[in-house]
């Protein structure tokens, strides 16, 4: 048995070829009993993977490829759930503190959030790797074991990526070697790009959008092959059949990692409410106040309209949602930065008591179902508020200082 | 080519056939996809000199389902194989 450690879904741009149900679907075909996500300096698919894994029988392992300081590549996967939220932090501060769309991961702030991860050492583009291809197998041991020392033995892997490019069986078997001094384990992966091999032209193409490439035009960056498909075991096995460890630490990764929960409305930041209140009481009363002002008195079926709503929302959990919405169109309405909140919770009249939106749903009688429905349990409703493109910065700013 | 066990035990030089000692590297290319070009494997092997040799796989590499083509050492082997070139 074997499971795929290393697997890219679209949310890697312009490079993951496979969408995550195709690739979830192979998986579940290929009979595989974990598989991870590991796209570029990003979770953006975790809550979906986990969702897609789960209703598939598989276990769903959540990671990501950094990108370090100098360029190259690391494989990251999160043991837990202190791991998936230490990844999240080491990911935001490698966006955070370098240029857009430019993230860097460096060593120290590894150092930081390494509590909960699993470090693989990475693919071709990987530090170890491509020190070992250039012959500096010093310079490979000596970042192999600083990279040891952070995440110590059952948390550390060479990992040996054959996708049958020139130079993968002289570069696994010094890898391999380098795993045997250090005392650590080699796992196999095959940076999986799509599901199966026909998507191979779409990787191609992509790739050739990102770089700006006509398809005749050659580039390192292109993939020369189709092998990147999330293999099943008898494929693996054929490609690692010198290697059968490599195939079983896989699962030794893959049982080490919890199947914990993520996603939903409790990962909702907590509004701080004044002492001596609830959140629930606090959104009622904004509400009721918000109402009065919109239409100077609140009717009977108009409170009945607001009492229905606020309690659906309780009861869905998304009162502090609506509370932190609240709270950054009130900056924007005293700083005089034009707004407008649109879509589906134009049907909400709370939305519109709370000065979010500005269309009446009572009286124009819009359903509030069609905004945030019960039987859709746990999907949190979807706010759209445009800010003025000219002063939406500063709306950032404040978001990021609350 | 000869093969035993589906490893690569000889192959045929200027009508001589020479034994191979090992198989240093092996890799697959796609080439020119988008004009239909097939899909060649490859073997870098020692055999009196060291020798890149190729063939053109049967199933076009982005066209075959899941697993058609085989990867590896335990590939299907038949057909015409044709020397890349030799090394020094």
């Amino acid at each position: 048995m074997f499971a795929h450690l290393h697997v890219h879904s679209p949310f890697s741009f312009c490079d993951g070829a496979g969408l995550e149900r195709e690739l979830v679907a192979r998986a579940a075909e290929a009979g595989l009993p974990a598989l991870a996500l590991t796209d570029h300096d990003g979770l953006s698919g975790a809550v979906r993977w986990h969702r897609l894994c789960r209703a598939a029988g598989i276990k769903p392992i959540l990671g990501a490829e950094a990108t370090m300081e100098d360029g190259s590549h690391l494989t990251l996967l999160a043991r837990d759930r202190r791991g998936y939220a230490n990844l999240c932090g080491l990911l935001t501060q490698a966006h955070l503190e370098h240029e857009r769309r430019e993230p860097r991961v460096t060593i120290p702030s590894l150092a930081r959030w390494a509590e909960g991860l699993i470090c693989l050492s990475g693919c071709r583009r990987g530090r170890v790797r491509a020190l070992v291809r250039r012959g500096a197998g010093d310079q490979a041991e000596e970042y192999a074991r600083r990279l040891l020392g952070l995440f110590g033995r059952e948390g550390f892997f060479i990992e040996l990526q054959h996708d049958l490019y020139p130079g993968d069986r002289g570069d696994l078997g010094r890898l391999a070697e380098l795993a045997e001094a250090l005392g650590v384990g080699v796992v196999a992966t095959n940076n999986v790009h799509y599901a199966t091999r026909n998507q191979f032209f779409v990787q191609d193409v992509l790739t050739c959008i990102r770089e700006h490439l006509g398809i005749e035009e050659p580039h390192a960056a292109r993939p020369i092959n189709a092998e990147r498909w999330l293999k099943g075991v008898g494929e693996m096995q054929a490609v690692f059949a010198r290697r059968p460890e490599a195939l079983d630490n896989t699962l030794r990764v893959a049982d080490q990692c919890e199947d914990y929960e993520i996603g939903g409305a409790e990962y909702v930041p907590r509004y701080p409410v004044p002492v001596g209140t609830s959140a629930p009481e606090l959104l009622r009363r904004l509400a009721l106040q918000g109402a009065r002002r919109r239409y100077g008195s609140v009717p009977e079926d108009l409170r009945r309209r607001l009492n229905h709503e606020l309690a659906v929302i309780e009861q869905m959990g998304f009162v502090d949602y609506f509370l932190i919405v609240w709270d950054v169109v009130e900056f924007a309405r005293r700083e005089g930065i034009r707004y407008a909140g649109r879509g589906s919770c134009a049907d909400s009249v709370v939305a519109y008591a709370l000065g979010i939106t500005n269309v009446d749903a009572y009286r124009r009688r819009l359903r509030f179902e069609r905004f945030i429905n019960p039987s859709r349990l746990n999907t949190l409703p979807d706010i759209d508020v445009d800010f003025d493109s000219r002063r939406r910065d500063d709306v950032g700013e404040y978001v990021v200082g609350r | 080519m000869r093969f035993s066990d589906g490893r690569p035990v000889g192959v045929r030089l200027n009508g001589h056939w020479r034994q191979v000692r090992r198989v240093l590297d092996l890799w697959r290319e796609t080439g020119r996809w988008w004009e239909g070009e097939k899909e060649k494997q490859f073997l870098r092997v020692e055999a009196g000199g060291v020798h890149v040799i190729y063939r053109a796989l049967e199933q076009s590499g982005v066209k075959g389902a899941a697993g058609a083509a085989q990867p590896g050492p335990s590939a299907p082997r038949s057909e015409h194989w044709f020397l890349l070139g030799s090394e020094d």
